[in-house]
C-alpha cells in the first residue's frame, strides 16, 4: 500500500503536480514581501509559459 | 555513494565510484566485472541471432534481449566515458536549478521524476510510426539502426546538448548556436527549427487523417477527446487548480467510455454517417483545429489534452512492454524483405539512405535537442544526473521504437503490405490488391482482409497508409492475446488508434503554438509589434501563417495518388536529421572549445554519418531518375503525360498542381541540403581556426559556483 502511494505521488509529480505548493513555499521562504498568487492564477500563468516553447517532441 | 570530500575539485556520485583497494573491494569488483561480461556476451549472442538467423522465423524476445543488453552495456560504459572524460560532469558545480532557484522554472528536482518528465516530453508518435514504415525492409535494418543509432548517436546528442544547456543556465539550442558558433549558425538553426516544425506537423497530421478516414468509430473517439479536454480544462482551472493526476484519471475514464461507445456509433447507420469523413474533409477539420488550439487560451484545450495524452502515453507504453513480454510473439516478417532493392510500396528507395531517414525518432532525433535545451536543464539537481536523464531517456525512446518494430512485424507480411500500400500502387480493388501483393511473395487473400476488417470493426483495411493503422493492428494482436481474446480485438484496435491520434493532436496543437512563437520572434526583428506575443493581430497572423504552411503540405499529401507518406515522410526524416546535424555541430564546437579535441569523434562520427545519409537522401529525392523516388523525375513524367494528351481534360488542373507540388518538395529538400552545408561550413571554419590557434577558444559557460548541497 505504501509502495502504491509512493508511486502514485511520483506519477503525479512527473505530470507536474505540486508545482503551486512548491512555488508558495519558495515565495514564503525567499520573498515574504511578495503577494502569493491564487492557485488558479498560478495555474494559468504557468501553462502560458510552458506552452510557449518546444515542450513536446515527435 | 562517494562521500562529500572537500578539497577535491572533481567529484562524482555515480553508483560505481573508483573502488577502494581492500581485498573485499577487489573481490566485489571482479564479481561486478563478471556480471558485465555476462551481459555483454548474452547481448552479443542475441544480436548475432537477430542478425544471422534466416532459416526460421525468430521470436521477438531475441530482439528484446539483444536491445536491452546493448543498452545496458552502452549506458554503463559509453555514457560513463562521456560523463567522466569527454564533458567531465562536475558534481561540485552548482547547477542552474540550485543557483537560480525561483520555485517555478528553476527547481532542483528528483532525478527519477525528471527522467519521467523528460521522457514524456521526447517520446511522441515518431518512434512509433517510423519503425512501422521501415518494417517494409524486414525487421533487421530498422532494428539494427534503432539500437546502434541510439547508443552512438541519439543518446550522445541528447546528453551533450543537455549538458551544454545546463552549463549555460538552460539556454535554447538557437541561442547556444549563436553564442558558441556565430550569428550565421544561430540564424540557420532557427530556420531549421521552424522548417522541421512545419514538415513534422504536416506529416503527423497526414498520419491521423489516414487513420481516421472512413472510420466512424475512430473519428467519434477522437472527436470526443475535444469536449473531454475542455471539461478537464475547466475542472483544472476553476474547480481543482493543479490537480493534474485526478483530472487525468477522470479524463481517461471518459475517453475509455468514448472508445467503447464508438462501437455503437459505428453500428447505427444514422450516427455512423455523422462521423464518416473522407480524407479531404478530415484534413480541413484538423487544420481548423490546429488554428483554434493555437489561439485559444492554453488552459482550456491544449494543456488538458496534453495531460491526458501524457497519462495515456506512459501507461500504454508500459502496457505494450508487458504485453510483448507476456505473449513473446514470433515475427512473421522476414529479416530482409525483397524491398531492400528500393522498390517498396510504403516508401521507395534503398536501405541506404532511406532506412536512416525513415527512422529518425528512436535512433536519433534532432528535435530532442530542443527539449534537452528547454525545461529539463533548469530542473537538474546535480550535473552527474544529466547522464541518466540525457542518455538514459533516449535509450528508453529507442526501446519504444523497438517495440513498434515488433508490433509491425508480428503481422503476416501480406497483411502488413495490404494495409500500408497506397491504392495508387496496388490498386483499389481488393482482388487486384491482394493479387499484386501475393505476387510479391507475401500471400494474402481478400478473405483474410475481410476477417481482419471485421475483427477490428472497420469498413476497410486496404491502403490505410501512414503506419498508425498497421501499428494498431499489431498492438491489438498483442494485447488481445494477453487480455480479452478476439472479442476484444476491435476495442484494443480503437484504443491503439485513439492513443496514437491523441498525442499526434497534442503535438499538432503544441507545435502550432510553438511555431507561432518562433515566427513572432523571427518577425519581431523585422517589425517590432509583430514580436508581441499578446498583440492579437500578430497572434492571428502568425498562427494563420504557421497553420497554412503545414496545412498546405498536409493537403498536398491527402491529394497525392501515392498516399503522400511516400513524399512527406522522407522530407520529415531529412528535416529531423538536419536538426540533429545542427545539434551535433554545436556539440562538436563546444567540445573543441573545452579543449577536448581528442574526444571529438564522439560527436563528429554520428554527425558525418547523418550528413552522408541526409545528403544522399536529399540528392536522390531531388534528382533520382525513378519517378517514385525523385521529385523532379515525377514532375517530368506528369508533364510528359500532359504533353502526350494521356491526361483527361478534366484532370489537367489536378495533374498540374501535382507537378507544382513535386517541384516545391524538390525545392524544400534542396533548401534543407543547403542549410546543412551552411551550418557545416560555418562550424568547420571555426574548428580549424581554433585548432590551428588562429582563434582563441572562448566558451560562453555560466561561471563556476560551488554547490551548497551536501551529498545524499
Amino acid at each position: 500500500m505504501e509502495i502504491i502511494r509512493k508511486w502514485w505521488k511520483m506519477l503525479g509529480q512527473v505530470m507536474g503536480e505540486g508545482e503551486y505548493a512548491r512555488y508558495c513555499e519558495h515565495l514564503r521562504a525567499k520573498h515574504p514581501e511578495k503577494r502569493i498568487p491564487s492557485a488558479g492564477e498560478f495555474w494559468v500563468s504557468r501553462l502560458n509559459e510552458k506552452y510557449s516553447r518546444p515542450n513536446r517532441c515527435c | 555513494m562517494l562521500k562529500y570530500a572537500p578539497g577535491r575539485t572533481r567529484l562524482f556520485s555515480f553508483k560505481e565510484p573508483m573502488m577502494n583497494s581492500t581485498v573485499k573491494g577487489g573481490w566485489r569488483r571482479s564479481a561486478r566485472a563478471g556480471v558485465w561480461v555476462a551481459i555483454s556476451l548474452v547481448g552479443a549472442s542475441a544480436l548475432g541471432a537477430v542478425a544471422l538467423r534466416r532459416d526460421e522465423p525468430i521470436n521477438a524476445m531475441w530482439i528484446i534481449v539483444a536491445s536491452v543488453c546493448v543498452y545496458m552495456v552502452a549506458y554503463r560504459f559509453y555514457s560513463r566515458f562521456i560523463a567522466l572524460k569527454v564533458v567531465q560532469l562536475d558534481d561540485t558545480r552548482a547547477t542552474p536549478a540550485e543557483r537560480l532557484d525561483d520555485g517555478r522554472d528553476f527547481v532542483p528536482t528528483n532525478k527519477w521524476i525528471l527522467l519521467g518528465h523528460h521522457f514524456a516530453a521526447i517520446a511522441g508518435p515518431g518512434p512509433l510510426v517510423g519503425p512501422t514504415l521501415a518494417a517494409q525492409l524486414g525487421y533487421l535494418p530498422g532494428t539494427l539502426w534503432l539500437i546502434i543509432g541510439a547508443v552512438l548517436g541519439g543518446c550522445v546528442q541528447d546528453f551533450v546538448i543537455l549538458f551544454a544547456s545546463m552549463r549555460r543556465n538552460g539556454k535554447s539550442l538557437g541561442q547556444i548556436a549563436k553564442d558558441e558558433v556565430g550569428p550565421i549558425a544561430g540564424f540557420t538553426a532557427l530556420c531549421a527549427i521552424i522548417s522541421i516544425l512545419v514538415i513534422l506537423l504536416a506529416v503527423i497530421a497526414l498520419v491521423i487523417t489516414n487513420a481516421l478516414k472512413a472510420s466512424p468509430w475512430g473519428t467519434f473517439t477522437l472527436a470526443m477527446t475535444i469536449p473531454i479536454a475542455l471539461l478537464m480544462g475547466v475542472y483544472l482551472r476553476f474547480l481543482r487548480p493543479g490537480k493534474v493526476l485526478e483530472t487525468s484519471i477522470l479524463g481517461f475514464v471518459l475517453v475509455m467510455a468514448a472508445v467503447v461507445g464508438g462501437q455503437y456509433i459505428a453500428q447505427v447507420p444514422g450516427l455512423a454517417s455523422l462521423f464518416t469523413f473522407d480524407a479531404r474533409h478530415l484534413a480541413w477539420m484538423i487544420i481548423a483545429y490546429g488554428f483554434a488550439a493555437s489561439v485559444l487560451p492554453v488552459w482550456l484545450l491544449l494543456a488538458p489534452r496534453d495531460y491526458l495524452s501524457t497519462f495515456i502515453k506512459l501507461g500504454t507504453i508500459f502496457l505494450l512492454a508487458l504485453g510483448i513480454l507476456a505473449v513473446r510473439p514470433t515475427l512473421a516478417m522476414p529479416a530482409l524483405s525483397r524491398f531492400i532493392d528500393g522498390t517498396g510500396p510504403v516508401f521507395s528507395g534503398k536501405i541506404f539512405p532511406f532506412a536512416f531517414i525513415t527512422i529518425a525518432c528512436g535512433a536519433i532525433s534532432g528535435f530532442h535537442a530542443l527539449i534537452a535545451s528547454g525545461t529539463t536543464p533548469k530542473l537538474i539537481t546535480r550535473e552527474s544526473q544529466a547522464r541518466l536523464i540525457g542518455y538514459g531517456s533516449m535509450l528508453m525512446e529507442s526501446f519504444v521504437g523497438i517495440m513498434a518494430m515488433i508490433a509491425a512485424c508480428v503481422l503476416q507480411p501480406g497483411i502488413y503490405f495490404a494495409i500500408n500500400s497506397p491504392a495508387g500502387i496496388v490498386g483499389a480493388d481488393p482482388a487486384v490488391a491482394t493479387a499484386t501483393i501475393s505476387s510479391w511473395g507475401y500471400p494474402v487473400t481478400p478473405a483474410d482482409m475481410q476477417t481482419l476488417t471485421n475483427q477490428v470493426g472497420e469498413q476497410t483495411m486496404f491502403s490505410r497508409t501512414g503506419g498508425a493503422p498497421s501499428l494498431a493492428v499489431g498492438m491489438a494482436h498483442i494485447f488481445s492475446r494477453t487480455l480479452g481474446g478476439h472479442a476484444f480485438t476491435a476495442i484494443w484496435y480503437h484504443f491503439a488508434i485513439m492513443f496514437e491520434a491523441l498525442f499526434i493532436l497534442t503535438v499538432l496543437d503544441a507545435g502550432s503554438r510553438v511555431g507561432r512563437f518562433l515566427l513572432q520572434d523571427l518577425l519581431g526583428h523585422i517589425w517590432k509589434p509583430l514580436g508581441r506575443t499578446s498583440w492579437y493581430p500578430s497572434v492571428i497572423l502568425t498562427s494563420l501563417l504557421i497553420v497554412a504552411a503545414w496545412g498546405y503540405f498536409l493537403y498536398q499529401g491527402v491529394m497525392d495518388p501515392l498516399g503522400g507518406i511516400n513524399s512527406l515522410w522522407p522530407l520529415f526524416g531529412i528535416a529531423n536529421q538536419l536538426l540533429a546535424v545542427v545539434a551535433l555541430c554545436i556539440a562538436t564546437s563546444i567540445l573543441i572549445k573545452m579543449n577536448k579535441a581528442r574526444y571529438v569523434w564522439v560527436t563528429i562520427l554520428p554527425m558525418i554519418w547523418l550528413v552522408l545519409a541526409t545528403q544522399t537522401a536529399g540528392y536522390q529525392k531531388v534528382f533520382h531518375s525513378d519517378p517514385r523516388i525523385g521529385f523532379l523525375a515525377e514532375a517530368g513524367r506528369l508533364e510528359t503525360m500532359i504533353a502526350e494528351g494521356s491526361v483527361p481534360a478534366g484532370q489537367i488542373a489536378t495533374v498540374q498542381r501535382q507537378i507544382f507540388n513535386n517541384r516545391l518538395d524538390a525545392a524544400v529538400t534542396g533548401l534543407f541540403a543547403v542549410m546543412i552545408l551552411v551550418i557545416l561550413v560555418d562550424c568547420a571554419r571555426q574548428w580549424i581556426a581554433i585548432l590551428s590557434r588562429r582563434q582563441l577558444p572562448v566558451l560562453c559557460e555560466a561561471e563556476y559556483q560551488r554547490t551548497a548541497f551536501t551529498h545524499d
